[in-house]
């Protein structure tokens, strides 16, 4: 068979990240977590845990479109013996804060870690440069976590998961309340799994199982890959318009059907997307927490989801190309759609050409004119 | 988006494969990209283009026109470019007729961009248009009206002759005709005006015809409340952009 120099699978390699990528963020969250555990620490009689979420847990990550190698990983950091009724949201950042400022000075990081208002952000200097954000929480209360499973139906081994995060801009931040804002990563990363190995012939595979979720490298996986890259690319001029990475995640697992390639499963997702979000009452709920709505800001500006809507169609178009276009076509789809195309490795994008359209001009007819009713 | 213009987006980039969809509005969609085309018969017996443009559809399309830019600054700008740097397709008389026919987009942009991007190929080749060029402003405007009516190109005839579209502005048969040429309505411009409107429509013509009142800074005693919304915000681009620029004037020919 002819080398087909770029169909989806050669673009997901040129956009995927190393795996050692992977293991030097783990190390990362590693002595973090060690930090916290040390004989010194303040926080740990309250048994701390760190553990990832978000893309480098799913094996999602991507490269960054510029030249910058810079990775945004995101860690859990749960307070386990800690509740509600014992701090408020305030007094819980500011433990793990003061941890973080003593991991930074032994370190000797030069950034401090940055506030922002759901997490604290560590910056890695270095190439890769990772930013870590740092989420702090305490698990979910006993009502919180029976309600999501009797209101909602969530197994409740993953209601139990469940846990209360910290907002800034929460009006009771500063309050011993009951009501903090909830969030279940590490169910969601459960319900992806899941997805992810829908086909029985992924479960049985041997050895899969035991491999860290990012080595498996599932068809899903690759699919959320690919639609991140070419959302990163369509909204680069527009990045407040660009759906975000949990919600374009969220919907390709709701439709993925255990299709074994990764152009199966393309062609699964990719045209079930337009009508995947509705536009007058936009709503991607969270699977394991349906209060939750990845597309909450679409709500009030109506801009999001007509943006959504041409990136569909584009992703469509691009999809058709890349699996049905000659050659030529695939490597411009490739190069302009994904910006993954092997001669672009280093360099900035070299001018595409396009084969000019040919446009005859009837005969007889002025193609300018539109007064037939003038002659 | 309605399906009919996502069905039309395409349809436009199949055309013109080097545009692509850009991340639009809830007001316009958006293609930007190398419009290339090879015009292959006529005096100049192949002219090939490539121009990068951006052409702003709005979602109502075909209720008001596609808006579009050149991206290389190719075209000097006062080459039929209008003061927010947006080419200049065509005079507003022009658009509004080619629109109420709803022409598909691709029909538009072959009628309209091309034959612009045409024009302006010829006009670098040889330093003139292939068709003559009309005012600028509102003498422009009047002009396109005026050849439109087949009547000549002032105010105090295009008025009356536009305001016979309105209801009730009718000339009873005896009547003279509003050109002032003194002649009866019936045997003057009647048969033209009947033919505008056998072809676009009473109510079509009536549309066009009060945007052109306005626009000439008559707004010719037809209810506001009749236009949609649309029609207004139209007028009012329209006003605010100086859409009022020369255009292709009809009746030259060329590539035939």
């Amino acid at each position: 068979m002819l080398e087909q120099p770029h169909n989806l699978k050669t673009i997901v390699e040129a956009i995927e990240i190393p795996d050692t990528y992977y293991d030097l963020a783990r190390e990362r969250y590693r002595t973090i977590g060690e930090h916290l555990v040390r004989d010194k620490s303040t926080v740990r009689l309250f048994e701390p845990d760190v553990h990832s979420q978000g893309s480098f847990r799913l094996g999602t990550a991507i490269r960054p479109l510029g030249e910058a190698e810079e990775y945004d990983v995101d860690l859990v950091c749960t307070l386990k013996l800690l509740t509600k009724e014992d701090v408020t949201p305030e007094e819980l950042r500011q433990l793990i804060r003061g941890e973080l400022d003593d991991y930074v000075a032994r370190n000797a990081m030069k950034a401090p870690p940055r506030d922002r208002p759901r997490c604290i952000t560590l910056d890695y200097s270095g190439t890769p440069s990772f930013h870590v954000d740092v989420l702090p929480c305490i698990p979910e209360d006993g009502v919180t976590v029976q309600g999501l499973a009797a209101d909602w139906a969530i197994p409740i081994e993953w209601a139990e998961l469940a846990i209360a995060i910290t907002d800034k801009n929460d009006p009771k931040f500063r309050e011993k309340a009951t009501d903090w804002p909830s969030s279940n990563p590490d169910a969601y990363g459960r319900w992806f799994v899941e997805r992810m190995s829908k086909t029985a012939a992924f479960r049985e595979a041997k050895g899969l199982a035991e491999l860290p979720v990012y080595k498996r490298k599932l068809p899903l996986q690759r699919v959320v890959q690919l639609l991140k890259r070419h959302a990163c690319n369509f909204f680069a001029d527009e990045p407040k318009y660009k759906p975000i990475s949990i919600l374009i995640t969220t919907l390709s697992a709701k439709l993925y059907e255990g299709e074994r390639s990764i152009e199966e499963a393309f062609w699964k997702i990719v045209p079930q997307l337009p009508a995947a979000v509705s536009s007058s009452n936009p709503s991607v709920p969270n699977p394991v927490n349906p209060l939750e709505n990845f597309a909450d800001k679409w709500v009030a500006d109506s801009n999001y989801s007509h943006a959504y809507q041409d990136w569909c169609t584009q992703l469509n178009r691009d999809l058709t190309e890349l699996t049905s276009g000659e050659r030529d076509k695939r490597e411009a789809v490739a190069d302009r759609a994904f910006k993954a195309s092997p001669k672009r490795s280093k360099v900035e994008m070299p001018h595409v050409h396009i084969a000019p359209t040919p446009v005859k001009s009837p005969q007889g007819e002025k193609p300018w004119r539109i007064g037939e009713a003038y002659h | 988006m309605k399906d009919d213009l996502r069905d039309q987006l395409n349809e436009v980039m199949d055309r013109y494969p080097g545009l692509r969809l850009k991340p639009g509005r809830s007001s316009c969609a958006q293609l930007e990209g190398e419009f290339a085309f090879e015009v292959t018969d006529g005096e100049f017996k192949s002219l090939q283009g490539n121009f990068l443009v951006k052409v702003s559809v709005p979602r109502t399309y075909p209720r008001s026109a596609p808006t579009v830019w050149e991206l290389r600054g190719e075209i000097p700008s006062g080459v039929h470019v209008n003061p927010d740097g947006s080419l200049c397709l065509a005079s507003p008389i022009d658009l509004d007729l080619a629109l109420s026919k709803r022409p598909s987009l691709v029909d538009f942009l072959d009628r309209f961009l091309l034959a612009f991007l045409v024009g302006f190929l010829v006009y670098r080749k040889t330093g003139r248009f292939p068709w003559g060029e009309r005012k600028h402003g509102v003498a422009g405007a009047l002009q396109g009206i005026a050849e439109w009516l087949d009547c000549k190109p002032s105010k105090g005839i295009v008025v009356p002759c536009l305001r016979v579209f309105l209801p009730g502005h009718k000339p009873g048969n005896g009547e003279n005709c509003p050109c002032g040429s003194g002649e009866r309505y019936t045997i003057c411009h009647e048969p033209r005006i009947s033919e505008l409107v056998r072809e676009y429509g009473s109510q079509g013509m009536c549309e066009i015809a009060w945007r052109q009142l306005e626009i000439l800074g008559f707004p010719g005693g037809f209810p506001k409340s009749r236009l949609r919304r649309e029609q207004e915000e139209i007028i009012l681009e329209l006003l605010g952009r100086g859409r009022l620029m020369p255009t292709m004037a009809p009746n030259v020919h060329f590539g035939s």
